[in-house]
């Protein structure tokens, strides 16, 4: 039970939802100077006043709640769920002023979207929209990737003890060094060391393809943080499809495979712990499931006679299977093809991969491939213990940075939580078919937005019912912060409502 | 008798130095392992397409 909050309790989460206000407002100044130097001056003006806003509400709640209490376990969950409000409200600010968006709901369903790295999009005439919103559409996905709250902590909370609370509650809970602050710089690290890596290497393939070069270095750019952050916002609306290049979907598919694995998988194998990357419980499950529905996938497609030749085969099959496994949501396909030529084995494979996910501590979302091992490995426990003799003792044990024994509790939150999600995923589906959507469709946009992939069969579109844009955005909302802090935070209201 | 136990530990320490190099390695080992992963839908979409195209 969350005892009734006190005076202090609102003035820290004021304050430190503040901060994390204030550093959505400097992320912004990234799409304002990128708007001066193209001289897009209208846009220049839109950030501008977006960031006076970020600015006014972050600096104005930390004057208004000062208070020398520190940040506790229940404040920084809420203040992890509330700040992704906040900053959805205040940060759909420029693409609301764009014009682009056709009502402020459909702008909040896209920065929502940008943030929790899912990809769906309302915006419209994606492909005329200024150099500046473009940069912003992306920096809020590779933002989201490493979560707002991450920033937040790298910069502005300074190693106060509660931020480990705010980092849980972002959907994280590895600390890759034994300070938060450091686990959150060693994130950035192996973000831009790749961010550089992964964008030289796009910028080859387009120069290749003829792209001029500045234009090639902004799309290198933006296609790595959609694809890095497995958010799948690109600069085109045809998404990967648009390059028709077959090293893009090399480079983009060894991106967001490398963004959906563990920070702390990244960490041990940088730092000379090398055969973890074949002996993980997260990335063997990965190699299983995404191999199992690849083989449905190009089975059933090679026997529909979808594609003409085995290469076409692979590169359509593998590279949407694969992004709807990391949840990035890059496609080569248009979004009806999911219907009108995958079928239903093909639309129902992608919607199991999707619904798995991608590794914990990572950019992506869904159940996540550790609780799919873990449950895995539970249930063959189970089996063994029921065909051993009454004497035995039977112990599993999983591989995760080390030897892990499957507690009972451990196994107990992995169902939890992927109940809460298989829940969810069912609730979105329904509620697909009670707006008037097959079943099929209603399950895949469904699972897409709470798993935070972004692939779509055509249902997200700004003429979809507002209703469903809302649910899609708490779906959104729910699925990247993986319930707990968002649970936390419904706690704090009742316990506000109630007295106690 | 007490037995202990030696554990590896969790994290790894942190070092007052960045060692670039063995981050690169370690980058180049993920590169390959996704390749790896990769090769094995080449394979798949083989034998698919050998079987009924």
């Amino acid at each position: 039970m969350i005892v009734r909050p006190r005076r202090d309790d609102h003035l820290v989460i004021g304050k430190y939802t503040g901060k994390v206000l204030v550093g959505v407002g400097l992320l912004m100044v990234v799409p304002f100077v990128t708007s001066l130097v193209f001289a897009e001056w209208d846009t220049a003006v839109d950030f501008l006043i977006s960031m006076m806003a970020c600015f006014m509400f972050g600096f104005g709640a930390q004057a208004m709640c000062r208070t020398t209490k520190e940040l506790g376990w229940t404040h920084g969950l809420v203040v992890a769920s509330g700040s992704w409000i906040w900053a959805t409200l205040i940060g759909c600010l420029p693409l609301y002023l764009s014009g682009h968006e056709g009502s402020y709901l459909d702008a909040m369903f896209d920065v929502m979207s940008g943030y929790t790295t899912t990809g769906l999009y309302l915006l419209q005439d994606l492909d005329h929209i200024s150099h500046g919103l473009n940069m912003w559409r992306h920096v809020l996905t590779y933002a989201g990737g490493q979560g707002i709250v991450v920033i937040a902590l790298t910069f502005l909370f300074k190693g106060t003890a509660g931020a480990y609370s705010v980092y849980v509650g972002e959907g994280r809970d590895e600390r890759l060094l034994p300070n938060v602050v450091h686990t959150a710089r060693a994130i950035w690290l192996v973000s831009i060391a790749y961010l550089g890596a992964g964008t030289l290497a796009l910028w080859v393939s387009a120069l290749l393809l003829g792209q001029e070069p500045v234009r090639a270095f902004l799309h290198s750019l933006w296609v790595f943080m959609g694809a890095w952050s497995t958010g799948g916002f690109a600069p085109q609306s045809y998404n990967t499809m648009w390059y028709h290049s077959l090293p893009h979907e090399l480079i983009t598919s060894i991106i967001f495979i490398a963004g959906s694995f563990n920070f702390a998988l990244h960490w041990a194998v940088w730092t000379g712990r090398r055969r973890e990357i074949v002996r993980n419980v997260e990335t063997v499950s990965f190699a299983v499931t995404l191999t199992l529905f690849v083989l449905v996938a190009t089975f059933w497609l090679a026997k529909a006679g979808v594609y003409p030749d085995a290469m076409a085969l692979f590169r359509k099959a593998f590279y949407q299977l694969a992004s709807g496994h990391t949840t990035t949501g890059f496609s080569t396909i248009y979004s009806r093809a999911f219907v009108t030529q995958w079928g239903t084995a093909g639309l129902l494979a992608v919607t199991a991969v999707m619904g798995i996910g991608a590794s914990a501590c990572s950019t992506g979302g869904g159940i996540k491939g550790i609780r799919v091992g873990m449950i895995f490995k539970s249930l063959v426990a189970e089996v063994r213990r029921m065909v051993a003799p009454r004497s035995a003792v039977i112990r599993e044990s999983y591989h995760h940075l080390r030897e892990n024994w499957l507690e009972d509790d451990a196994v107990k939150s992995a169902l939890m939580v992927t109940v809460l999600y298989v829940f969810m995923y069912s609730v979105a589906g329904l509620l697909g078919t009670f707006f008037g959507y097959d079943l099929p469709s209603a399950l895949f946009e469904g699972v897409s937005a709470g798993s935070n992939t972004g692939l779509s069969c055509g249902l997200t579109s700004p003429s979809m019912p507002d209703a469903l844009k809302c649910f899609y955005i708490v779906f959104m909302w729910l699925g990247r912060l993986e319930f707990m802090s968002v649970f936390a935070l419904l706690g704090y209201g009742i316990s506000i409502a109630r007295g106690r | 008798m007490e037995r202990t136990e030696r554990v590896e530990p969790r994290i790894p320490p942190m070092t007052a130095r960045s060692n670039w190099g063995g981050y690169a390695r370690g980058m180049a080992v993920e590169i390959l392992f996704i390749l790896f992963i990769i090769g094995a839908g080449v394979v798949l979409a083989f034998v698919a397409a050998e079987l009924w195209l």
